[in-house]
């Protein structure tokens, strides 16, 4: 027989591991399900579609392993074109309940992706294949020293295709492009502050007019 | 035993709401210490209510412009048109440019580029001038748009801010052999609109495990386009976008 003044303590240290537990990791998915998706994602993809996913062959899909969890922040149009020179950027840049998990090779290096969202509390999978965003850190990795990747945040701002890692230094937020784009003077893995990198997009955000970019 | 039980759908419950709490306060997690960036809360429901659509143009009116067309039963389970990924938007906002390409290119097997597509958008004559690798295209050009088919010996029909449905999908595909070009709008964290959209090539469907897919054809700036297979269900709608136009019945005039 188990007195209730047990289950209470039982259910009390299980509740504080559990928080412990999840708190501790920068996981939003459980790696159950990356396992499981990465079977599903070596379902969907046909052998003649491989080179189109960026892939060598099936055996380097499954081979594959859940890397880091990327959880979606992006910056509006309407909000850029709104943006003042020394506006706070931290209020425009927007959490998204999508998480992107790379896949990994054994060396570490990303080679594709599997997006979640989360739906009615619970992450599903939604997506296979690799995002722009990713694709474009992969193409730093080794350039962008891997403890700034694992730290920053990836701030996408799809409508002018442009992404950056964000990274906090001595309380200011800085922005580490991850392109080259001459017209907007930015260079890939050049750090600047979010506040001067948001205030050189605002002429290009303010000229867009049409409906899909 | 019953106790063993009772105390296992408490430990789960708990676990759920550990998780729930979690994702809660990440929503509201900072980069570092800075103030607070806005949170994510229910994408949809707070919709600000859009502009009555008009009347959806039938689906597959093939009394109109199939009539001729042999009865088609689409493949239930898959189909692929096998585009190639080759193209690249010329500017990172012609994602209408170069869906605008590839369908073209599927259907006519010719190549209208981007820039004239541009030109003839704008009414302009400068965004094919690139006289020098590096040289910038003028301001005027560097704009988000949508397909202008019928300029290209093309006619489409399109939705209004509705995906189509699963079985219009296949029977574009499978039937039709034709492409869509399908579009979401971006939306702030409570679901609105917040400027500018994206467009993407549907080129295949699949349904495995009784989840149904679509293959997307995601055009790209910086590399060649992103080959993605996502959920009907987030093709539909998801939180970073609610559905835009879509066009469909692509054929050549």
């Amino acid at each position: 027989m188990i007195k209730k003044t047990n289950v209470g303590v039982l259910l009390t240290i299980i509740f504080t591991l559990a928080t412990i537990l999840v708190r501790g990791q920068e996981k939003y998915v459980s790696d159950s399900l990356i396992i499981r998706s990465l079977q599903t994602f070596v379902k969907l993809v046909d052998s003649q579609h491989l080179k189109d996913f960026r892939l060598k062959s099936m055996d380097e899909l499954k081979s594959l392993k859940g890397g880091q969890q990327f959880k979606t922040y992006m910056i509006g149009l309407n909000d850029l074109k709104k943006y003042q020179q020394g506006d706070d950027v931290d209020q425009i840049i927007m959490e998204y309940p999508v998480v992107e998990v790379a896949l990994v090779s054994a060396t570490g290096r990303i080679v594709t992706s599997i997006q979640f969202l989360k739906d009615h509390g619970k992450w599903e999978a939604s997506r296979y294949g690799l995002t722009p965003a990713l694709g474009l850190l992969s193409g730093v990795q080794g350039m962008v020293e891997d403890s700034v990747i694992k730290k920053g945040k990836l701030i996408r701002i799809p409508t002018l295709g442009v992404n950056f890692i964000a990274v906090r230094s001595a309380g200011q937020l800085q922005f580490i492009s991850l392109q080259d784009r001459p017209n907007l003077k930015l260079t890939k893995n050049q750090k600047l502050e979010a506040s001067e990198a948001i205030w050189r997009l605002v002429p290009l955000a303010s000229k867009q007019t049409g409906q899909f970019n | 035993m019953n106790k063993l039980k009772y105390i296992l759908f408490i430990f789960l419950g708990i676990l759920s709401l550990v998780s729930s709490c979690n994702d809660s306060n990440r929503s509201k997690m900072r980069l570092a210490s800075a103030p607070p960036l806005r949170t994510e809360s229910s994408p949809i429901s707070k919709m600000e209510p859009s502009p009555p659509p008009p009347p959806d143009k039938t689906l597959f009116p093939d009394e109109d412009h199939g009539a001729h067309a042999p009865p088609c039963t689409p493949d239930p389970n898959r189909s692929d048109l096998m585009i190639p990924d080759t193209i690249r938007q010329e500017e990172p906002v012609w994602c209408w440019a170069a869906c605008t390409q590839i369908v073209i290119q599927k259907l006519k097997d010719t190549t209208i580029r981007q820039c004239v597509q541009a030109n003839n958008r704008f009414h302009l004559t400068v965004c094919c001038n690139e006289s020098r690798p590096g040289d910038f295209r003028p301001d005027e050009c560097i704009n988000a748009g949508r397909p202008e088919f019928k300029k290209y010996g093309l006619t489409a029909d399109s939705t209004f801010n509705k995906p189509l449905e699963w079985a219009d999908i296949q029977k574009q595909i499978d039937c039709r052999k034709a492409p869509i070009c399908a579009s979401w709008r971006y939306v702030d964290t409570n679901g609105r609109p917040n400027g500018g959209g994206h467009m993407a090539v549907i080129s295949g469907y699949k349904r495995e495990n009784g989840i149904k897919y679509v293959l997307i054809l995601n055009p790209n700036f910086d590399e060649p386009s992103f080959y993605g297979w996502q959920t009907y269900s987030s093709y539909r709608t998801s939180p970073i976008g609610i559905h835009g136009d879509d066009f469909y019945n692509i054929r050549k005039q």
